[in-house]
């Protein structure tokens, strides 16, 4: 059971079930980057929602389910072999790329774009394996005004830090995405919101090789496996 | 780790055909409309082969990866269509429990998962059993919950976070029914 000192650990619950609301939840992801009893709270009783999730009822669906969907995947499999691309055709918000985000970002008021130099000096962090240094890089283009970020490397490590980034809107996260050439945006575990100064550190999960583009988009509160949202942050690496 | 091989429609179709059944059965207990439970299903799968299905071990097994997304793309259903705990009917409840029978080990072994956790809610006491299953398969925050039942909103908390402890116990390996 949770220490009793925690004044929140009653929401634990709610919050694992989808059922705070939005500014609640948002307040509670905080609160969990500062509270180790609460993380644990929630890492245990993740077990029962997802064994919740395959407690419904059997029932069977029709077989135009199967039908559409396949119909679908067949055809974008057939159109990418006909084209000869190995790459998944794009699902990037319609009319706009990472590239062209840049392009287009620059042409609103609102950009700030941050161009970052290598080299900081000597890391002492224990994860540095090849290189032990910790190094700023890429170019940073943040929409929103008076937004910045800096993406540093350690090895292959990535972190991304910002600052002016509003809060997300009700009920959404921030979420961070790896993209490689000729690739669609690859989902991550990185969720975030940012604090009331708009700051936020997040560790980049996965590996970076190939990666040409780190995207940010605020998606719905439990992340999505494709953008929703044009990014509100892209890292040219 | 990617799911199955890029752009491999037989691959997915196979990891369809494992999980639709599941998918759909949480979509309708959620939406408690074959159509709309039929489209979240075929909006979240379509979701996955896009994506090219970057699945994360991090996240859990496959199965809970794939039901988290189903969940999510019907609550949110749930809430657009302004409608909660939607109820299928006697009949159709009747002939659900007509199923087929299982037609693999692993199948029976999933079914019998479920089953234990059924039982296991329906174990809780009353108060604790509805207000997570208001919550997770309603869609309901936390606040509406209170509203519904007449409840101080902290005893709504506390019953969630009690009845989900209770469940995680008798849910543990070696604990099950």
């Amino acid at each position: 059971m949770t220490d009793a000192q925690c004044g929140v650990a009653d929401s634990v619950g709610a919050y694992v079930l989808g059922a705070l609301p939005d500014v609640e939840a948002r307040e509670y992801v905080r609160h969990l980057e500062d509270c180790r009893l609460c993380r644990e709270d929630v890492m245990r009783l993740r077990a029962p929602i997802e064994l919740l999730s395959a407690a419904a009822p059997p029932a069977t669906p029709s077989a135009s389910l199967r039908r559409n969907v396949m119909a679908t995947v067949q055809r974008d499999a057939a159109k990418r072999r006909r084209e000869g691309r190995a790459a998944r055709p794009s699902r990037f918000p319609a009319g706009l790329t990472p590239r062209r985000t840049t392009l287009a970002a620059a042409g609103a008021a609102a950009v700030v774009a941050a161009a970052v130099t290598i080299g900081i000096g000597a890391s002492s962090s224990r994860r540095a394996s090849v290189q032990a240094q910790s190094r700023l890089v890429g170019q940073v283009a943040v929409l929103s005004p008076g937004g910045s970020g800096q993406f540093a490397l350690t090895g292959q490590q990535g972190t991304l830090r910002v600052r002016g980034l509003p809060e997300p809107p009700d009920g959404r996260v921030y979420e961070v995405w790896l993209q490689r050439d000729g690739m669609a945006p690859q989902a991550t575990d990185a969720l975030f919101t940012t604090n009331k100064q708009g700051q936020a550190e997040v560790a980049v999960p996965g590996s970076l090789d190939g990666v040409r583009r780190v995207l940010v988009t605020s998606e719905p509160r439990h992340g999505s496996v494709v953008p929703t949202r044009q990014p509100v942050l892209v890292v040219t690496l | 780790m990617r799911l199955v091989p890029e752009g491999d429609a037989a691959a997915f179709e196979a990891v369809f055909g494992r999980h639709e059944r599941a998918a759909f059965s949480l979509a309708y207990r959620i939406c408690g409309d074959r159509p709309v439970a039929e489209e979240v299903c075929q909006e979240a799968f379509l979701a996955l082969w896009r994506s090219g299905a970057r699945y994360d071990p991090a996240r859990g097994s496959v199965r809970t990866w794939i039901l988290g997304i189903v969940h999510n793309r019907a609550i949110d259903a749930l809430r657009r269509a302004g409608v909660h705990d939607r109820r299928r009917s006697d009949d159709e409840a009747a002939a659900e429990a007509l199923e087929s029978p299982e037609r693999t080990e692993v199948e029976a072994l999933r079914r019998d998962e479920a089953r234990a956790v059924r039982s296991v809610l329906s174990d809780l006491p009353e108060e604790q059993s509805r207000v997570i299953e208001l919550a997770y398969f309603g869609g309901f925050t936390h606040s509406e919950i209170a509203d519904v039942l007449k409840a101080p909103l902290g005893t709504v908390k506390g019953r969630m976070r009690l009845g989900l402890e209770k469940m995680r116990l008798a849910l543990e390996p070696g604990t099950r029914p």
